[in-house]
């Protein structure tokens, strides 16, 4: 289901009722898991059985592995509970794609290889409950964390609808202990998630899909070199589309969550703010790069095995990152061109740290300029099609695109790019050292009353074609 | 150790404290005002309560009423196929007075019949009349065609929350005129922009329009601004065929093997239909314009329609023959009938209809329309 959607709407509104009718708590959880289960059934029923699978493994493992003492025995539990979890994850997401890769590796031995022909459909968002049911697991295995006492709010935790697809990635520690109290929310939390609410969808269905959807769509899908100002403007689109789209999603998760009385963590923090790339990633998609770090990079030793080894262990965590991301080598190069830029943003630390200018307005305006157009070129490969789409683009952005290239963008859509492109960084960079609920602190009820209205008015007469939000393919 | 159950570590979100209260009232009461101007707005642009938009009608429209076949009690005895031209060429009422049963619309624009005809005769046990509308070119596509892929796929099997969705868009389309494919923001702005282009960029404005008000039962009428010859969105229209038009006509090898290509895919068809004591018409729509001028200039009469029909062992008309089913009839942009025209295609077909099924097949037509339906 999505939230983008007329049915999500009457979905939502019998949660709300049901969630603020005077049943126990326990009967409130209940119809939670239940609407979770139901959001998710939305999509394709059978799927549902996989969030079962997971559920259960995770809660019988941890509970044996926190009980366990015997170092052996606690490792095996949780093999089993990451081979179950990464196995559904692999079959699904990577089925196709490593067996398309083993065809092609024996065919360059010589080997003609016969293909079953799979025909494998990916579950929405299970990158992202395998990754935060994982989490748990892991947390008893490194005794972060103690089992929860109650199946049932750890079943809500693998299912809570508004992150259950597309993050935020919540830690146990976070939510778990949230449904084992009664939480309604107060009236200000009611007014301040229903906002946050619209600022979401607003990202996803004004700006993402009707601002800069059709730019990025159109240069995109040439078939073509297209000339060097469209290349620029069909990516700098994208970037301004994942973005808002994204973070329209993790926002409208933070607002339907907050409507309930539950808090769910940022997963943005204005990021085309960013200056260099460690800075970057603590702003974008904040609960995967944290997942990340402390289940992979720092398990691997992190930095603390010499430079070398941190160098390898940032790559290896970024490339796996990226592939988390789709099944396809485009998505590897992403992560590792992000696992690069990290990798000299360190080495140029150590070497010139304490530089004179470093510290001048002036080089960090150049470093961020640098930063946001890095990350631009990664979006070229996260985004193309294939790595001769990715190429055409990337010539064409250094001004290699052949004469005859095409110019596909419409003035119409030239101005939209720009504008809210521009917009966009403005706003990042007025956010950049604050967050939105100290503005929002600052500003009187009928400033945030016509904010709302121009919002939620915007959605309602772009109508919205009820495209997918991109991350629901991760 | 951190607990899962202890709220100690729980990052509990600032909130700021603001009158929310009033925050919302004064955006709830402007919402109220802008969506009931928008849908003035709406209206008086002729978007208008009912219209279900073309999307809806090609797709998840046209899955409802296919499934409708599958059930055991349908009743149904005529069906429609083809593309848009047999969309807006019917008016359901008028043909259900003249026919004695409801025909059900299952012509989808941009589509060719193939696919949707292969898919009733195989996989159903319909054996009544389907009268095929053929627009020369579109229908010698034996694919999916523009819209039919969608429309099969919503027929297959729409995930529940697509299925919701519709429900509660149509209960909605019913009573707002702004929910209308030709009325979100982004489609008004494109449909009107007006810039300078560079060369080669395709014009937005020729993209996006509204050819139809696409209405319960699949009901199809040209939408009143198009009618208007001159004005700005029937202008937009003729733009847009333009686009297709300007090509080079296809060459006489290539027009005789549609022709074959249609008949190894159709006959065997309508021989099985026909078997199990049902028949198929082919009706071959009128143009006029630019689309009459290609259809001569590449002779699609005589080296694609003749032995096409001829091949297909099927009655068949061509409105081409008929003035009072072409030149008489208003084509507003060349490919599709207006309002009024509708209703006069409607009345005329019949009757010739029964009479041309008589001289070929030396029966009535009613015999298939009025037997009784042996899938009830």
């Amino acid at each position: 289901m999505l939230f983008n959607s007329l049915t999500f709407v009457v979905f939502f509104a019998i949660v709300l009722a049901l969630h603020y009718s005077p049943f126990p708590w326990r009967a409130k959880k209940t119809n939670l898991l239940i609407a979770s289960y139901l959001f998710y059934a939305a999509w394709n029923p059978p799927f549902v059985v996989l969030l079962w699978i997971s559920t259960l493994v995770d809660w019988f493992v941890a509970k044996k592995m926190f009980v366990e003492q015997r170092a052996a025995r606690r490792r095996f539990l949780l093999i089993l509970s990451i081979l179950v979890n990464l196995g559904i994850l692999g079959f699904f997401k990577y089925g196709n794609f490593l067996l398309e890769n083993w065809v092609q590796l024996v065919s360059l031995a010589g080997v003609e290889w016969q293909t079953p022909g799979w025909d494998i459909v990916l579950p929405v968002g299970i990158s992202f409950y395998t990754f935060q049911t994982m989490a748990y697991s892991l947390d008893i295995y490194l005794k972060r964390a103690e089992p929860s006492k109650s199946f049932l709010d750890f079943a809500l935790f693998v299912t809570f609808f508004p992150q259950l697809v597309a993050g935020p990635i919540v830690r146990p520690t976070h939510l778990i202990p949230q449904f084992a109290v009664p939480h309604v929310a107060s009236l200000r939390q009611l007014g301040w998630g229903l906002g946050l609410m619209i600022l979401g969808i607003f990202q996803k269905v004004v700006v993402a899909d009707g601002l800069l959807a059709p730019a990025a769509e159109e240069v995109f899908g040439a078939d073509t070199h297209v000339s060097f100002w469209d290349a620029w403007l069909g990516t700098l689109a994208f970037s301004g589309q994942i973005f808002c789209d994204f973070a329209g999603y993790s926002t409208t998760a933070i607002g339907v969550a907050l409507t309930l009385g539950f808090s769910l963590p940022n997963n943005f923090r204005f990021p085309y703010a960013a200056i260099g790339f460690s800075d970057f990633w603590r702003r974008w998609h904040i609960s995967l790069s944290t997942w990340l770090r402390d289940y992979l990079y720092v398990p691997l030793g992190g930095n603390r095995k010499g430079p070398g080894r941190t160098y390898v262990n940032l790559m290896v965590t970024m490339l796996l990152g990226g592939l988390w991301h789709g099944a396809s080598w485009t998505f590897v190069v992403w992560g590792g061109l992000h696992g690069l830029y990290l990798a000299v943003e360190r080495l140029l630390k150590a070497r010139f740290a304490g530089a004179a200018i470093a510290k001048t307005w002036l080089f960090r305006i150049w470093l961020a300029l640098l930063t946001y157009f890095l990350v631009n070129l990664t979006w070229v490969f996260f985004r193309a099609e294939d790595f001769g789409m990715a190429w055409r683009m990337i010539t064409a952005m250094f001004g290699f695109a052949p004469e005859d290239a095409g110019t596909p963008l419409p003035t119409l859509w030239i101005i939209q790019v720009v504008a809210t492109i521009a917009a966009m960084v403005a706003i990042h960079w007025r956010m950049r050292d604050t967050d939105i609920e100290t503005v929002v602190q600052k500003a009187p009820a009928w400033l945030l009353g016509v904010t709302l209205a121009a919002m939620l008015f915007l959605i309602i007469i772009t109508q919205g074609s009820g495209n997918a939000f991109i991350y629901f393919q991760f | 150790m951190p607990s899962s159950t202890s709220s100690s570590e729980v990052p509990y979100r600032q909130i700021p404290e603001r009158d929310w209260g009033r925050a919302w009232l004064i955006c709830v009461a402007l919402v109220v005002v802008g969506v009931a101007g928008w849908e003035v707005k709406a209206r008086s642009m002729q978007h208008l309560p009912g219209d279900y938009d073309g999307y809806t009608n090609f797709t998840t429209q046209w899955a409802e009423e296919r499934s409708a076949l599958d059930g055991p009690d349908h009743g149904v005895r005529v069906l429609l196929l083809g593309s848009s031209r047999m969309l807006w060429a019917a008016d359901l009422d008028i043909l259900e007075q003249a026919l004695g049963t409801r025909p059900l619309q299952l012509a989808i624009a941009g589509t060719g019949p193939a696919l949707m005809l292969q898919g009733i005769v195989e996989n159903t046990e319909f054996d009544g009349l389907v009268l095929v509308g053929v627009t020369p070119f579109l229908f010698n596509r034996l694919d999916e065609g523009f819209f039919g892929g969608d429309a099969l796929r919503w027929y297959e099997g729409a995930s529940p929350s697509e299925l919701s969705g519709h429900k509660l868009h149509s209960f909605l389309s019913a009573h707002f005129g702004f929910l209308d494919d030709g009325f979100k923001l982004f489609e008004l702005i494109d449909h009107y922009s007006d810039f300078p282009e560079r060369e080669g960029v395709w014009d937005l404005s020729a993209g996006e329009w509204k050819l139809g008000r696409h209405l319960a039962d699949r009901q199809t009428d040209m939408w009143g601004p198009v009618e208007v010859a001159g004005s700005f969105d029937n202008e937009q229209i003729l733009a847009f065929w333009m686009l297709g038009l300007g090509r080079e006509p296809e060459p006489p090898e290539r027009m005789e093997e549609m022709a074959l290509t249609a008949v190894e895919f159709f006959a065997p068809l309508v021989a099985k239909l026909r078997a199990r004591g049902g028949d198929v018409v082919f009706i071959r729509m009128p143009g006029s314009g630019k689309y009459l001028q290609h259809d001569l200039a590449t002779r699609y009469r005589e080296l694609t329609w003749d032995p096409m029909t001829e091949g297909f062992g099927a009655v068949s008309i061509n409105a081409m023959d008929y003035p009072e089913l072409s030149s008489e009839l208003e084509i507003p942009e060349w490919s599709h009938l207006s309002r009024r025209s509708q209703d006069d295609f409607s009345r005329r077909i019949v009757p010739l209809l029964e009479q041309r099924y008589l001289e070929v097949r030396g029966r009535s037509i009613h015999e298939i329309i009025d037997a009784p339906d042996r899938s009830e």
